[in-house]
């Protein structure tokens, strides 16, 4: 019997894709690749029960069909506004459709090449058919973009439908500080919102990123993204994660570690509230010898909401002297949430030190009584104990514009009564 | 009889198991006084100083505690240090990833926004925003300056990864910032070498003085920090009851005597 898919496929056309395209006025390599990708989607099965990382997946208030249905022809889609202080010769930083017409060698090189695939799955095949907002980041080798670039995604309270692509290269020894927040603005529609997001990002030899991600859209919104680093020799790569808002988020995160003495650092904090679901599938992937990654996400759920985290680190033969650690940590502040905590280790090597950690747990009395103890009221005393215990994470977001940003969110989270 | 600045009338405390701590137990302090409990293990001194803050793993079954004419027994433990009351804890409670700083400016916040709700019939009105950050820093700078801590202390973690003299330097430190008008410090010299003792007996006493309203209650097992923050009064604590009051003169020979003379003699004798 076959199973039954998670996510029903919808019927998308050529013809459609065609107008899309040229209500955009692209170029023929572009409606290329997305006629390529619609050929690929067409002949990828959707999502189903039988895999693993969606069997605890609760879709059944999604018509996915109605969705795809949707997704305009023409504008209402999110839009990318993109802000940086001066860059030095030779960096491209551009919104992804400008990048497309202006640079297409770029594109052609690390478009969908190399990170995210369109082989990846339905999700990513169906982002490269309606891939629309983003930026690119090329940094080449040696360079230093010493000032943060931001981009900031905005899906107007209506919009039915985002699909952004985030691209960053950095050539040998560059460094950079990507920063992208997304989130919608003004009333949310009653109508339901599809996100299909994809992140790509290629560390290069001796190259360093602080990567952050927050993500904050309003709660019409189905997020789905597929987001992949590639960490090359003696590279950094710092990746901070934020949940906040949509009402339903499956994100499948992975960092491949490929050149030897790589360090990949991953670090989440996220919020669920009221119905929302946070899915969480991280992928830590040794492939070369001497590299060190390093997962943190924490979590806090409140009213019926609920989280999943899956983590996963492999150690490929041969990537000898790994140093692989990842922990979930969830602070449940209802008995009707859940958080479910699933580490996982698949080793192939023989001379390793891999470790995880996972926790549920309660907000405990006596912290709270003794921040009492010294006039803060009740409340407030346990939002203090919450933003503690999101600090440590938040602490590594290198801006403090959004680390304010997000602590506030926070706190409004906390306050909801 | 004038009525006392603080006093505990009667005062009996059980365990959520059911068993009797306090057995009515009366104290009163005058404003400005310095008075001290001893008492061996077990009598009830952590009882008396949780219950006095409104620890919920501690009911109250009778009596009551008059401070300024109000019984603070029906106020939330945090309404009863805004009210005026500080304990200085034996075990501190580690609060990760919120600052010393964070945490102080916090607590004085939420002192300056209750006032201004009770100015105004219960809401804070949105003009008061707290203390100007610069403000707040040169008190707490001072404050530092007293209990020798070193500058850093403000961006650590509260109690987190503390030894056992930060911790009872950094309630020291709060006490200083909250400026309570009746400090009780419980067990305050467990766990200091003499050095760590000195520092923090002189920062009491130095709020003392700055402070000669400021009533003081001390807590302690041994007399060795009666030489340092010396009080006027001292109490004997024995099975949930006061047995003995008198001078200082009673903390030494308590030193000396230990406590068994003043248990209730067996029956029969």
């Amino acid at each position: 019997m076959k199973p039954a898919p998670v996510l029903k496929p919808g019927e998308i056309t050529r013809e459609r894709v065609e107008a899309f395209s040229a209500a955009r006025h692209e170029d023929a390599a572009m409606l290329a690749r997305r006629l390529e990708a619609l050929r690929v989607l067409k002949d990828t099965p959707p999502p189903n029960r039988w895999d693993e990382t969606w069997r605890r997946v609760d879709l059944g208030a999604l018509k996915m069909d109605a969705l795809l249905a949707a997704i305009p022809t023409d504008g209402g889609m999110a839009r990318s506004t993109l802000t940086a202080g001066a860059l030095p010769p030779g960096v491209v930083f551009g919104a992804f459709a400008d990048v497309a017409r202006q640079q297409p060698a770029l594109l052609d090189r690390y478009f969908m090449t190399e990170q995210v695939k369109l082989s990846d799955g339905w999700l990513a095949a169906l982002h490269g058919v309606f891939v629309d907002s983003g930026a690119v980041l090329f940094v080449p080798a040696g360079v230093s973009v010493e000032e943060p670039v931001r981009v900031q995604t905005v899906l107007d309270g209506a919009a039915r439908a985002g699909f952004n692509h985030t691209l960053i290269v950095l050539e040998k020894g560059a460094r950079a500080t990507f920063i992208e927040e997304f989130r919608s603005e003004g009333p949310a529609g009653s109508d339901p919102a599809l996100v299909n997001n994809a992140v790509e990002i290629r560390v290069g030899e001796g190259a360093q990123l602080d990567y952050v991600n927050i993500q904050d859209w309003g709660r019409n919104v189905w997020n789905f993204t597929t987001e992949r680093a590639h960490t090359h020799a003696h590279s950094t790569l710092h990746w901070v994660m934020g949940g906040i808002g949509a009402r339903f988020t499956k994100s499948a995160i992975e960092a491949d570690l490929l050149g030897e003495h790589g360090v990949a650092l991953l670090s989440g904090v996220y919020f669920a509230d009221q119905r929302q679901q946070f899915h969480y599938d991280t992928q830590q992937n040794h492939v070369a010898a001497h590299c060190k990654s390093d997962l943190l996400y924490k979590s806090a759920l409140r009213d019926d909401a609920r989280t999943v985290w899956r983590g996963n680190i492999r150690v490929f033969p041969g990537a000898q002297k790994t140093d692989g650690y990842q922990a979930n940590r969830n602070l449940q502040l209802s008995a009707r949430s859940r958080a479910d905590s699933i580490p996982g280790l698949e080793i192939e090597a023989d001379d390793v030190r891999c470790t995880h950690g996972a926790t549920v747990g309660q907000i405990e009395a006596e912290p709270v009584f003794y921040l009492r103890s010294r006039g803060i009221p009740e409340r407030e005393a346990r939002r203090l104990v919450v933003e503690g215990f999101f600090a440590p994470v938040i602490e590594r977001i290198p801006l403090a514009e959004t680390r304010d940003r997000l602590i506030e969110e926070i706190g409004r989270k906390i306050a909801l009564d | 009889m004038t009525e006392k600045w603080f006093e505990i009338r009667d005062l009996h405390v059980q365990l959520e198991s059911g068993r009797e701590i306090l057995k009515g137990l009366n104290l009163s302090i005058g404003a400005g006084e310095i008075h001290a409990i001893m008492g061996p293990n077990g009598s009830g001194k952590s009882t008396l100083a949780y219950t006095l803050m409104g620890h919920p793993g501690y009911v109250v079954t009778g009596g009551e505690v008059l401070f300024k004419g109000q019984n603070i027994l029906e106020l939330e433990p945090d309404e009863r240090n805004r009210a005026g009351v500080f304990l200085a804890f034996q075990y501190p409670v580690a609060i990760p990833g919120v600052t010393v700083a964070n945490f102080l400016r916090t607590a004085l916040n939420a002192r300056i926004k209750a006032e201004a709700a009770a100015q105004n019939g219960g809401i804070t009105p949105s003009t008061v925003k707290g203390m100007p950050i610069p403000e707040f820093r040169k008190r707490l700078r001072e404050a530092m300056a007293v209990l020798k801590v070193d500058d850093s202390f403000a961006g650590r973690y509260l109690n987190d990864g503390f030894s056992g003299g930060e911790k009872k330097r950094a309630e020291i430190l709060q006490m200083a910032m909250l400026k309570p008008e009746l400090a009780v410090l419980d067990e305050t010299d467990s766990g200091l070498d003499i050095d760590a003792l000195r520092i923090v007996s002189e920062g009491v006493m130095t709020l003392h003085e700055r402070n000669p309203q400021m009533g003081v209650l001390v807590i302690t097992h041994y007399q060795r920090l009666l030489n340092y923050i010396k009080p006027q009064f001292v109490h004997v604590l024995i099975d949930g009851r006061i047995v003995e009051s008198g001078g200082p003169g009673l903390a030494l020979e308590l030193e000396t005597r230990g406590y068994d003379w003043l248990r209730e003699p067996e029956a029969g004798q």
